[in-house]
């Protein structure tokens, strides 16, 4: 449970509130690489962190990550012209480069210096691992980008998305570093089970993980091991990697060739945000159909939202709720949005009651808080600064009993 | 840039705020007659400065404006029966006037007299070159119809185009004032050797220059902006280009004509918008900007008539192109970088409202970098503010509203040699109508 003040305190991520502050010294990710697939194509509408922000990449292949509103009279850059080096607004014809500097002026008498007086409000922003990255902070604070695994395989090994869900950022990774949930939400009902692989039978034989947390430089990992055959335990490692990123565990076979998959939960404004999904496998390509499903959930174009929403019910079906599977619902990504959106946008944490397998969110949460204090009594928060800190990927295994938590751990970091 | 403060002054237009006053204390061209095409005929939702309100035609032909809610339990005139000189209610058969009076009250025993002391709330109407006119002021006896020319044609004379715009009526009035956008928004991607001869209002020297210089300075009736640019070696072109009180802009047309605009505030976040020309209504359109000329089955720009209307209180004069849709931009066509459609891409008033709207509904106007070409602009807000506070602080009657002739003015574009002030130059220019007028009356 969270006071209301706590409660707000890491929801809002507006600038200037102290939760948007600590988030604003990462990079996060804004949109996909392949949404401005060549120089000069048509711009792209970003909301960030309640900013609304137009993406561009310009005829020398940069991204730029301007403003929505020209600086003149405030009419919407996603209408501009992207042209010659520069987004171009089609209003007054005023046009801004990558760096927010104004570099024509048209309207304007030719003897006007108004120009050189005149910036946009432009971010940093990079393309690496599939996603556009943009970093919203300030420029003495900036850290190096995240070394996760998609980042390093070739455009063939991996596969990216983002959706919009219609929910407060700190929902969706409570319900990322909940390992507890799979047993039920995303689960058939016994004795049908899923056909799965054989991992996510043993999540569902146990669905009373024990759950421990360890506090590392990129955040912390938890464990969920469940009951399984012959003194063993079925164990989950689960990576949560600062400000909002998972890998989940799964997959069986040799770990440098397993297909990964995570999210990453980036604030549209307090009441909506962006889950971007990455898959990637080290060793191959990834097959047609690989990969997480949010990655394949149908959109609506405009505005990126599963067509598959809280509007019609997340397609819910009673009748498959009562013969087959625990929810009604069809996709484990849509399963997950109906869970996490009906909470309602901004999840009220002063009603909630948390058991023990909620301590990941409760880490999360006072991780969250540390940082938000810090801000407000002018400390620089704890930032892992380091790209090369967030190589890791999660554990899934069957092990010994006489393994120790602190010994699983161990096989989270990747080598460099 | 404008403080919070000036900016809620400037775009706040209910019942009760000084702008909504000042505005009350003039007549407003409400809706197109037509949209009341005959006796008895159903009546038209019609939102105006935030009041909602229900327009019909009586059999006697005269039109009636009365709040929606019926006064006994506030049931929606808009399903009234429209019979008999006047609106009854549907659901206890009360039964108003154009003038709202209660004339019927038969739920009410025959004894009652509850009748003679129920009143709905009405506004003066008159009709006059198209326009449904509608006073909502507190004057005993309304000031006269301003003397706009194109509102004063016969039949056939005349033309009204018309265009929903969902946002606050100020940046839409804004739009029209800053006449610098038209070398960009609609005429960015043309060459001024496009210009078909003869080019009687220069516009080929807009777009040979596409920067101006601007003046600007207030008048009676609002204040009056002219902007030039380089013409010929001996000559300047200027366009002068006129503010009126409360929501009129004159500006010089890329063809001649006594036309004006009036963006008439449905509410605080919804704007009506018409523009009046000398022109017959049965000559073809003129060519737009390229595109679709119609989405859907509504056009993507002016309306022409009454006949796309729906029903519902923003369903008048709807164009395709919206902010759900981004106004049908059509990014390889901005690209090609031809014709009125090639700068945005966005087909017909979608380029105008797709500026105006993205904005934000209510513009907020403390981020904003005004340049000399705003010049215009920024004296209309002025203006607009100080005549609210004005007559909100001491009752100063809100300019033009008694002088019906200032409104005869008319914009300019022309060429003059070099170094003269435009503004000053063309007065008799401006002033033509109204000296037309005099000398006809004697």
């Amino acid at each position: 449970m969270l006071s209301r003040q706590d409660n707000e305190l890491i929801t809002r991520t507006g600038p200037g509130t102290p939760m948007g502050e600590y988030l604003r010294r990462y990079w996060v990710p804004a949109l996909l690489t392949r949404e401005l697939p060549e120089p000069d194509c048509p711009p792209v509408r970003v909301k960030i962190m309640s900013e609304e922000l137009v993406a561009f990449r310009d005829s020398n292949g940069s991204v730029g990550l301007v403003d929505n509103y020209c600086p003149h009279r405030r009419a919407s850059l996603f209408f501009g012209r992207n042209e010659e080096c520069g987004i171009r607004c089609v209003y007054h014809g005023w046009k801004f480069d990558i760096n927010g500097d104004c570099v024509d002026m048209p309207s304007e008498p030719a003897e006007s210096n108004f120009k050189d007086k005149v910036k946009i409000k432009a971010y940093p922003a990079r393309d690496w691992g599939g996603f556009i990255w943009a970093y919203m902070g300030p420029a003495e604070l900036m850290p190096e980008l995240p070394e996760v695994g998609y980042a390093f395989v070739p455009e063939s090994h991996r596969r990216v998305s983002r959706r919009l869900q219609e929910n407060n950022f700190v929902q969706g990774i409570e319900g990322g570093i909940d390992s507890s949930h799979i047993s039920y939400l995303h689960f058939g009902l016994p004795p049908v089970r899923r056909d799965d692989p054989a991992n996510k039978t043993l999540s569902n034989r146990d669905g009373a993980p024990h759950f421990t947390v360890k506090t590392t430089d990129y955040g912390f990992v938890y464990g969920a091991n469940r009951e399984a055959e012959d003194d063993k335990y079925y164990w989950r490692l689960t990576p949560f990697m600062l400000p909002f990123f998972t890998i989940i565990p799964g997959g069986t076979g040799n770990p440098d060739e397993r297909t990964y998959s995570g999210h990453g939960w980036v604030p549209s404004d307090d009441e909506n945000c962006w889950m971007f999904t990455y898959s990637w496998n080290a060793s191959r390509s990834l097959r047609e159909d690989e990969g997480h499903s949010a990655s394949f959930l149908e959109l609506e174009p405009r505005t990126m939202r599963s067509v598959v929403n809280k509007d019609n019910d997340y397609g819910i079906d009673r009748e498959v709720q009562r013969t087959q599977t625990f929810t009604g619902i069809k996709d484990i990504s849509v399963q997950d949005a109906s869970i996490q959106e009906s909470m309602g946008p901004i999840c009220d944490r002063t009603r909630e009651h948390l058991g023990t397998s909620d301590a990941p969110i409760i880490a999360m949460r006072r991780i969250f808080l540390k940082a938000c204090r810090d801000i407000m009594e002018g400390e620089e928060p704890e930032v892992p600064r380091s790209g090369s800190t967030f190589r890791v990927r999660s554990v899934a295994e069957v092990l010994d009993k006489s393994v120790t938590f602190d010994e699983t751990t161990e096989r989270v970091p990747v080598g460099a | 840039m404008l403080s919070k403060e000036e900016n809620e002054l400037l775009t706040r237009v209910g019942p009760g705020t000084p702008m909504g006053d000042l505005m009350r204390e003039y007549w407003m061209p409400a809706l197109m007659s037509e949209e009341l095409p005959a006796p008895d005929c159903e009546q038209v939702r019609l939102k105006l400065l935030g009041e909602d309100l229900i327009a019909f035609r009586a059999t006697n032909g005269e039109v009636g404006v009365i709040a929606n809610s019926c006064p006994h339990r506030g049931a929606s005139l808009f399903y009234g029966r429209n019979e008999d000189n006047g609106l009854r209610c549907v659901y206890h058969g009360w039964k108003f006037d154009a003038q709202g009076n209660c004339v019927d009250m038969p739920s009410e025993p025959p004894e009652s007299r509850f009748i003679d002391k129920v009143k709905a709330i009405t506004y003066r109407t008159q009709e006059r070159g198209g326009f449904v006119w509608v006073y909502m002021g507190a004057r005993e006896t309304p000031p006269p119809l301003p003397s706009l020319v194109a509102n004063m044609q016969p039949e056939g004379a005349y033309t009204i185009n018309a265009y929903y715009t969902e946002c606050n009526w100020m940046q839409s009035l804004e739009g029209d004032y800053d006449t610098s956008h038209v070398s960009f928004l609609h005429a960015g991607a043309r060459k001024p050797e496009e210009i078909e001869e003869p080019d009687v209002t220069f516009e080929k020297y807009a777009l040979k220059t596409r920067w101006a210089r601007h003046f600007v300075r207030d008048t009676d009736f609002g204040c009056t902006s002219g902007n030039n640019r380089p013409a010929e070696e001996d000559s300047t072109y200027w366009r002068i280009a006129h503010f009126l009180f409360p929501f009129y802009a004159m500006i010089p047309a890329s063809f001649r004509e006594k036309s004006f605009i009036a963006v008439v505030p449905m509410d605080d976040e919804n704007s009506m918008r018409w523009h009046v020309s000398c022109r017959d209504r049965s000559e073809p359109p003129r060519p737009g900007f390229g595109g679709p000329v119609e989405v859907d089955g509504l056009p993507t720009s002016f309306h022409r008539d009454a006949s796309k209307n729906g029903t519902g209180w923003y369903d008048r004069f709807k164009i395709a192109g919206n902010a759900r849709n981004d106004y049908l931009i059509d990014r390889e066509a901005q690209r090609r970088r031809q014709g009125g459609l090639g700068f945005s891409g966005i087909p017909g008033r979608g380029q105008d409202n797709g500026m105006t709207e993205s904005m934000g509904v209510i513009y907020k106007r403390d981020q904003e970098h005004l340049g000399v070409t705003d010049s215009g602009i920024i004296r209309m807000r002025r203006r607009l503010a100080r005549a609210a506070i004005a007559f909100r602080e001491d009752g100063t009657p809100p300019p033009g509203v008694d002088s019906p002739e200032l409104y005869m003015v008319q914009s300019i574009s022309t060429l003059l040699p070099n170094g003269v002030n435009g503004i000053e130059a063309t007065q008799d220019h401006q002033w033509a109508n109204l000296r037309g007028a005099e000398m006809a009356g004697g």
